[in-house]
C-alpha cells in the first residue's frame, strides 16, 4: 500500500515547489471533496499538500478596480464579506446555498471551481461577473478569462504543478445588477438541478453588456452567447427576457440523471433565466429611484 | 377513574441526559480489548450462480483472523422474518446486489477491507428480473423455486360486481409508489464475543428475540447460548427488524473466539437493507350518487425484491387497509407480493398502508367531486364508526368517527390559512387524507411479557422485550408501571430487549409496543400490586377494594395511610413473600381466512386525519407544504411530547414520500446509495405542523393508550396529492409527487384544457 | 505505512498532543484514539452531519476534515459541550422539549445550535432551521428541535 503524507507549507512558493516535485500531489483546502473521494477510494495515496492557509490565499481585496479573491476563501467567509456583498452580492447569494453550514465553512471557491462540477454553485456566478481566474506554477503566473477554465466535468485548463490562487472581478460600476437563481431537490444539502447567475449593466435606458451562466445543463457551467447578444440594445422589457429565457432553453444541452431529467432541465433553464433577468431589472429600478 | 399521576404527563425520557452528553454507547461506540473488525464481500450483480468462492489470498494477508463463507456455517444457512429464504452467506445462487458471499474478520478494518477484495468468486450470471408485474409471467427467470408470486392475499366481502354494474359512480385509477428507505442516521453495527459458552450480541435491532433465534439456530446452538442484546439504536423505521450484522458477528466470535465489530457504511446500509415496497395499484370505486361507497375492487402487486423479509406482512396489512377508514360493503381486494431481483422489501413505518393511502384517499376525492360534494363530506358520510363491517367483516366496537380527528384537522388548517395575493404562477390548494390503523401484527399471534422486581426501597426493575428505538418505549412503559403501582417514575429503571434477561417482547414494529408490551407491563405490575396490597389489607384490617398505591404510599379510602410502599415490601418480604410480578398480553385476533380473508385481524385500531396547505409554483412544477395539520387519535397519550413528537416525524417522513425520497433503481442496482442522492427532508423542508391529540380510549389499552408510531406517515402524501388537485386541477399517480411530473402534468393540462386530465403517469 | 504527524490542538479546552497519520480524519482520531464517542458517523461524506464539531467557533463535519489539519486549532465536540453536573442551556432544552427520540444526531445538533446562539443569541425560527440545516434527523421532524433551541437562546438570556 502506498501512503499519504501530509504537508502544510507556510508559502505560495514553497507550495508551489513542493507540487513541481510530487507529481501525485492533491491540494487540501476544505477538504469537502477530496475527503470524499479518498473513502470511496477514488483517489490515488500521495501528498496531501494542504493550501488552506496559503495568506495569499485567504485574503479578499478590493484594488485597482478589482474585487480579488483568494481560492482558499470558504464559502461562509464569502457570505459574510462585507466587499462581497456590496460588490459582488449574485456570487454572496450563490455561496450561501452551497451545501450546509458545515460545508461552507470549510470548501472553499477554488476547490469549487478547480473541482469544475457541472453543477457548481458559484461558478454561474463567477461566470456572470466575467471572473478571471489567477493560476500560479513554479515557473510562473497567468490568468485566464474563467469562461475559458473549463473543459468537461473535472476537467480544466489547470496543468501539473499549477493551482488557483484567487479569482478577479471587474468592480461593479453604477447600473449594473446580478442575480443567482437555483433549483435543487430540497432546501438544503442539494445539489442544483440547475443553477442560473446573470448579470446586466444598463445605460440610458438600454443594455450595454449581459452575461448568463448556467449551471447543471451541460458537461460544464457555461455562458449562454445567444442570449447575452439578444439581450444588448433591449430595454430589459417582457418581451426581451422571455426571448432570452427561450434562447437559454434552447442553447442548453443537458442530461438525465439521478437528479433530473433532460426534458425538465431545459425548461427550468430558461425560467431560472427569466426570474433572474426580471431580479436584475427591479434591481436596476431600485437603482434609479 | 382516579386522576393519573405519572400517564398523561411529558416526562423527561430516561435515554435522554446521556444522550445529550454524547455518553450514549451506540454500536459503533462500543470497543473491547481484543477487539477484531469484521466486514463482508457483497455480490456486485444481481442473479448469478455461484461457482466457487475462493478465500485463500485473503486468509493469506498478515492480520486476518478468520474468512468464512456459506461452508462455514453450522446450521441451515438461512434467515427471514416469515421465510428463512435469505441466505446468512450464498452457497449456490445469488438473488440481488449486496448478498453476502463471506466475511472477515481482521486486526484491523482496513485489512479487513483488504481481505474483502482478495477474495475470488467465480460465477455464472442469470438473466435477472426487475419488474414485478414480469416476474409474474410463467416465462420470467425465478428466483426462489417455480413461481416469483411469494404471497397473495384475497379479502372478498359482498357481491362486488353485481354493485359495479349498477352503480351510479365508479372512479377507476391506477396508482404506483416507489421503493422508500428508512434512512435511520445510525448504519447497522454491532459487537459479539463470548461470555464463557455464550455468544453474546448486541447490536442496533428492533427484536432481540427473533434475531436470537435466527442466529441460534444458524450457528447451531441452542436459544440459551446466545445471548442478544440491543444496544442504544439510532433509528430503525421497521430497517433494523431483518437480521444484518447479528448472524455474521456471531459466527466470527465462535470462529476466533474473540470480540468482533461489524459497523455498516451508509452505502452498505441502503443496498443491503430491506425497503417500503414499490406497489402498483389498480383502484375501483363504486358509490352511491350521495357519495356513499358501495364497493371496491383492488389489485395490488407489490415489489418484494429478492427475500421474503417481512414482505408479505405488509402486503396483507395493505389489503386489510385497502378500503381505508370507510364504510364498504362490498370488496374485492388481491394483493400479490412478487419476487424479483430487486432489493428486498420489507418493513417499513406504515407497513403498506401509506402505499394504498396514496390510492384510496384520491379515489374519495374524485367521488367527491362526482358526487358533487366536498371531500370532507364524502369522508365523514362514509366514516367507519361503531357498528361498522370491515372489508375483513370485522364489527366495530369504537367510540367515535372520523370526525373526531378530521374536523379539527380541518378547521385548524382553515384558520391558519393565510389570504394573501399570489403571483400568477403560484397557485394554492388544500387537500384532506384519513386513516385508520390497526394495532399489532395482522390477525396472527403476537405477544408481549414484561417481568416487574420491586425491591426493598421501593424502587424496581422492569424489565420487557420491546426495543426502545428511539420512540420511547422504555419511558411510556415506566409511566405505565409507575403509574399502576404509585411508584415514582424516577425509581423505575427499565431493562430492555435482553434475551438473556428480558421476556419476549416481540417486535417493535406495527404500532403495538405502548399496547402490547405496555398491558404486558400493566399485567406484571398488577400482579405486584395485587401481593402488596393484599399484604396491607390484612396489616390495615381494611378490604382490598378500598386501598390505593398512589406517591409511593397507601392510600385508604383515597387518603394517605401514613403507610409507604417501602413498609409494604418489607412485611412482605419479612413474612417470605417476593415482591416479584410477571404479565403477557396477546391481542386476541382472527386469523385472516386464506380464501376471502375474513377474520378479525386487529383488537384496536387507531384513526387520523391531516389536512394539508400547498403552494404549487406552475413555472417550475415545485410543490411547497405551506402547513400540515396532523389530528391522531392515540386513546389516552402516555406522554402527550412523546406523542407529538411521533406525529411531528412521521409526518416529515410522509411528506419526503410524497415529494421527493425514491430509491432510484435500475437492473436491481440502487442508483441512489448516498444521502447526496437519495434525499430525506433536512431542517429547511420542515412546514409549519400543528399535532393535534385526540383521545378516544380503549377498554383493552393500558390506560386507555393505542399505538401511534406508524400513522401519522400515512396520510400526507395521499393528502398533498388531493391538494394538487385542488390548486392546479392535475391528478399524479404515481409517487414521489416530482417538479418534473408535475410540469408534464400541467402542460398536458394546457393540451387538453377541457379533457379529464390524464397526465403520462395516469397509465401505469 | 504512512508518516505519522504530530498535531498539538485544543480541545475542549484542553492542550492535547498526538501523532497521528497522515490520512487519518478528524472524526477516527476523536473516535478511536481519544474515545470521545459522541461524535457520531452517519455517511462519511458530509451528507448527514452527525460527525459536526466546532473548529475555531465554526461548525464542520468531521468526517471531511484530515486529522492533521487539526493542528493550532481550537476544537469542541459534545463532550464538552456539558457534563452531569452542569448541563449547558441547549442540553436542558433538548431534555425539556423532547427534542430527543433516537438520539443518534443529537451532538451534531446540539453544536450546531451552539455554534448559532454563540453568533445571535436572539435567532429568529428561520436562524434556527438555517443553522441546523446539514444535521439530518430522521426522528423527530425537527420541530421540538427548533423548539428547543428557541427556549434555550431565552434561557441564556435570561441568565
Amino acid at each position: 500500500m502506498n501512503a499519504y503524507q501530509y504537508v502544510k507549507p507556510p508559502q505560495l512558493t514553497e507550495a508551489l515547489r513542493l507540487m513541481r516535485e510530487n507529481p501525485d500531489c492533491h491540494l487540501l483546502a476544505g477538504g469537502t471533496d477530496l475527503l470524499v473521494r479518498m473513502k470511496l477510494g477514488r483517489l490515488q495515496p500521495g501528498l496531501l499538500l494542504d493550501v488552506s492557509q496559503l495568506p495569499e490565499l485567504r485574503t479578499i481585496r478590493e484594488e485597482a478596480g478589482l474585487l480579488r479573491i483568494g481560492a482558499a476563501v470558504t464559502h461562509t467567509e464569502i457570505c459574510r464579506a462585507e466587499a462581497i456583498s456590496r460588490l459582488a452580492p449574485a456570487l454572496a447569494g450563490a455561496a450561501s446555498q452551497v451545501g450546509s453550514p458545515q460545508i461552507r465553512n470549510r470548501g472553499t471557491i477554488g476547490g469549487n471551481v478547480g473541482n469544475a462540477s457541472p453543477a457548481g454553485d458559484t461558478l454561474p456566478a463567477l461566470l456572470a461577473y466575467g471572473a478571471v481566474v489567477e493560476l500560479a506554477r513554479y515557473d510562473g503566473r497567468r490568468r485566464r478569462p474563467l469562461k475559458e477554465f473549463f473543459q468537461g466535468p473535472g476537467r480544466t485548463v489547470l496543468e501539473e504543478g499549477e493551482l488557483i490562487t484567487g479569482f478577479s472581478l471587474a468592480i461593479r460600476p453604477a447600473g449594473q445588477a446580478a442575480a443567482f437563481e437555483k433549483m435543487g431537490k430540497r432546501k438544503a444539502l442539494s445539489i442544483s438541478v440547475v443553477n442560473a447567475a446573470v448579470l446586466i449593466e444598463m445605460e440610458a435606458g438600454a443594455v450595454v453588456k449581459a452575461r448568463i451562466a448556467l449551471g447543471a445543463v451541460a458537461a460544464t457551467v457555461r455562458r449562454m452567447t445567444a442570449a447575452e447578444h439578444h439581450l444588448k440594445g433591449t430595454d430589459l422589457s417582457d418581451g426581451a427576457i422571455a426571448q432570452a429565457a427561450q434562447l437559454v432553453s434552447d442553447a442548453v444541452n443537458p442530461i438525465d440523471d439521478v437528479r433530473s431529467e433532460a426534458a425538465y432541465r431545459k425548461q427550468i433553464a430558461g425560467v431560472l433565466t427569466r426570474r433572474a433577468l426580471e431580479t436584475c431589472r427591479r434591481q436596476l429600478n431600485d437603482q434609479r429611484e | 377513574m382516579a386522576e393519573l399521576s405519572v400517564v398523561g404527563k411529558s416526562v423527561i425520557r430516561k435515554d435522554a441526559l446521556d444522550k445529550v452528553l454524547g455518553r450514549t454507547r451506540y454500536s459503533a461506540d462500543l470497543k473491547m480489548p481484543g477487539m477484531l473488525h469484521a466486514k463482508v464481500l457483497r455480490s456486485t450483480v444481481p442473479h448469478a450462480r455461484v461457482i466457487r468462492v475462493d478465500t485463500a489470498r485473503a486468509e493469506a494477508l498478515p492480520g486476518v483472523h478468520a474468512v468464512l463463507t456459506a461452508k462455514d456455517v453450522p446450521g441451515p444457512n438461512g434467515h427471514g422474518i416469515i421465510f428463512k429464504d435469505e441466505p446468512v452467506l450464498v452457497s449456490d445462487k445469488i438473488r440481488k446486489i449486496g448478498d453476502p458471499l463471506a466475511v472477515v474478520a481482521a486486526e484491523t478494518e482496513a485489512i479487513a477491507a483488504e481481505a474483502i477484495k482478495r477474495i475470488e468468486v467465480e460465477m455464472e450470471e442469470l438473466p435477472g428480473v426487475f419488474d414485478p408485474v414480469e416476474a409474474m409471467q410463467d416465462d420470467s427467470p425465478k428466483i426462489h423455486g417455480d413461481s416469483n408470486i411469494l404471497a397473495l392475499r384475497k379479502i372478498l366481502r359482498g357481491h362486488p360486481d353485481e354493485v359495479f354494474a349498477r352503480a351510479e359512480i365508479v372512479v377507476e385509477g391506477e396508482y404506483q409508489t416507489q421503493m422508500q428507505e428508512h434512512s435511520y442516521i445510525e448504519p447497522e453495527a454491532g459487537i459479539a464475543y463470548l461470555d464463557e459458552d455464550v455468544v453474546v450480541i448486541k447490536a442496533s435491532t428492533q427484536n432481540t428475540h427473533f434475531d436470537c433465534r435466527e442466529i441460534a439456530r444458524n450457528l447451531a446452538l441452542p436459544q440459551s447460548r446466545v445471548r442478544m442484546v440491543q444496544a442504544p439504536t439510532g433509528g430503525g423505521f421497521g430497517g433494523k427488524l431483518d437480521v444484518s450484522v447479528q448472524i455474521h458477528l456471531g459466527l466470527l466470535a465462535l470462529k476466533t473466539r474473540r470480540p468482533v465489530k461489524l459497523v455498516y457504511t451508509r452505502e452498505e446500509s441502503f443496498i443491503a437493507s430491506s425497503k417500503r415496497h414499490p406497489c402498483r395499484i389498480r383502484y375501483r370505486t363504486a358509490a352511491d350518487r350521495n357519495g356513499k361507497l358501495l364497493a371496491v375492487d383492488v389489485q395490488v402487486v407489490g415489489d418484494t425484491g429478492a427475500y421474503s423479509s417481512y414482505g408479505p406482512a405488509p402486503i396483507t396489512r395493505l389489503a386489510v387497509h385497502a378500503a381505508g377508514p370507510y364504510e364498504v360493503p362490498n370488496a374485492r381486494i388481491y394483493a400479490y407480493t412478487v419476487y424479483t431481483n430487486n432489493p428486498t422489501a420489507g418493513a417499513m413505518r406504515g407497513f403498506g398502508v401509506p402505499q394504498i393511502s396514496f390510492a384510496y384517499e384520491q379515489q374519495m376525492d374524485r367521488i367527491a367531486e362526482k358526487a358533487g360534494i366536498s371531500p370532507l363530506e364524502v369522508r365523514l358520510r362514509n366514516s367507519l364508526r361503531r357498528g361498522s363491517v370491515t372489508v375483513t367483516g370485522q364489527v366495530l366496537d369504537i367510540e367515535g368517527s372520523l370526525g373526531d380527528t378530521l374536523i379539527p384537522a380541518y378547521e385548524t388548517l382553515l384558520s391558519a390559512r393565510k389570504n394573501e395575493a399570489l403571483p400568477d404562477h403560484i397557485k394554492k390548494g388544500v387537500g384532506l387524507a384519513c386513516m385508520y390503523y390497526g394495532v399489532g401484527n395482522t390477525g396472527q399471534p403476537n405477544p408481549a411479557g414484561a417481568f416487574l422486581d420491586l425491591m426493598e426501597d421501593g424502587s424496581a426493575h422492569l424489565m420487557v422485550g420491546a426495543a426502545d428505538i428511539g420512540q420511547g418505549s422504555n419511558t411510556i412503559l415506566a409511566q405505565i408501571a409507575a403509574e399502576e403501582l404509585g411508584l415514582d417514575f424516577q425509581d423505575i429503571k427499565v431493562i430492555s430487549a435482553d434475551t438473556g434477561v428480558t421476556p419476549d417482547g416481540g417486535a417493535t414494529s406495527a404500532s403495538r409496543q405502548t399496547y402490547i408490551s405496555g398491558n404486558a407491563t400493566l399485567e406484571a405490575a398488577r400482579s405486584v400490586k395485587t401481593v402488596l396490597l393484599k399484604e396491607a389489607a390484612l396489616w390495615q384490617d381494611v378490604p382490598v377494594e378500598r386501598l390505593l398505591l398512589k406517591e409511593k404510599c397507601l392510600y385508604v379510602d383515597q387518603k394517605p395511610s401514613g403507610v409507604t410502599v417501602q413498609q409494604l415490601v418489607a412485611r412482605c418480604r419479612g413474612k417470605g413473600v417476593m415482591t416479584i410480578g410477571h404479565g403477557w398480553y396477546n391481542p386476541s385476533t382472527v386469523p385472516l381466512d386464506d380464501e376471502t380473508g375474513q377474520g378479525i385481524p386487529y383488537e384496536v385500531y387507531s384513526f387520523g386525519s391531516q389536512a394539508v396547505e400547498i403552494a404549487v409554483d406552475t413555472q417550475t412544477g415545485e410543490i411547497e407544504v405551506l402547513r400540515v395539520t396532523a389530528a391522531h387519535d392515540v386513546g389516552q397519550a402516555v406522554n402527550p411530547l412523546h406523542v407529538e413528537g411521533q406525529i411531528e416525524g412521521g409526518t416529515l417522513m410522509g411528506i419526503g414520500y410524497g415529494l421527493y425520497e425514491e430509491m432510484k433503481k435500475n437492473n436491481g442496482s440502487i442508483q441512489t446509495p448516498s444521502f447526496a442522492t437519495y434525499l430525506i427532508p433536512t431542517a429547511l423542508d420542515v412546514p409549519p405542523i400543528d399535532s393535534i391529540i385526540v383521545e378516544e380510549k380503549v377498554d383493552t389499552g393500558p390506560f386507555g393508550a393505542k399505538g401511534l408510531g406508524e400513522t401519522s406517515l400515512v396520510p400526507p402524501a395521499s393528502a398533498i396529492a388531493n391538494a394538487l388537485w385542488h390548486a392546479t386541477g392535475i391528478r399524479l399517480h404515481s409517487l414521489p409527487l416530482t417538479p418534473e411530473k408535475v410540469l408534464r402534468a400541467l402542460e398536458s393540462q394546457k393540451e387538453w384544457p377541457d379533457g379529464n386530465i390524464a397526465a403520462e403517469e395516469d397509465t401505469v | 505505512m504512512p508518516k505519522k504527524i504530530t498535531i498539538q490542538f485544543t480541545l475542549n479546552q484542553k492542550e492535547i498532543s498526538l501523532e497521528v497519520a497522515a490520512d487519518r480524519r478528524a472524526v477516527d482520531v476523536l473516535r478511536e484514539d481519544l474515545d470521545l464517542t459522541g461524535t457520531k458517523i452517519g455517511c462519511g461524506e458530509g451528507d448527514c452531519g452527525a460527525c459536526t464539531i466546532i473548529i475555531d467557533g465554526k461548525t464542520v463535519n468531521s468526517c471531511l476534515v484530515l486529522a492533521p489539519q487539526l493542528d493550532g486549532r481550537d476544537v469542541v465536540t459534545i463532550e464538552g459541550l456539558g457534563n452531569y453536573d452542569r448541563l449547558d442551556a441547549l442540553q436542558q432544552a433538548f431534555l425539556d422539549e423532547g427534542a430527543v427520540q433516537c438520539g443518534f444526531c443529537t451532538p451534531g445538533m446540539l453544536l450546531s445550535a451552539k455554534v448559532l446562539l454563540d453568533e445571535n443569541p436572539t435567532p429568529s425560527r428561520d436562524d434556527i432551521m438555517q443553522s441546523i440545516s446539514g444535521n439530518l434527523c430522521r426522528c423527530t421532524g425537527y420541530v421540538k428541535i427548533a423548539n428547543a433551541i428557541e427556549r434555550a437562546a431565552k434561557m441564556k438570556a435570561g441568565q
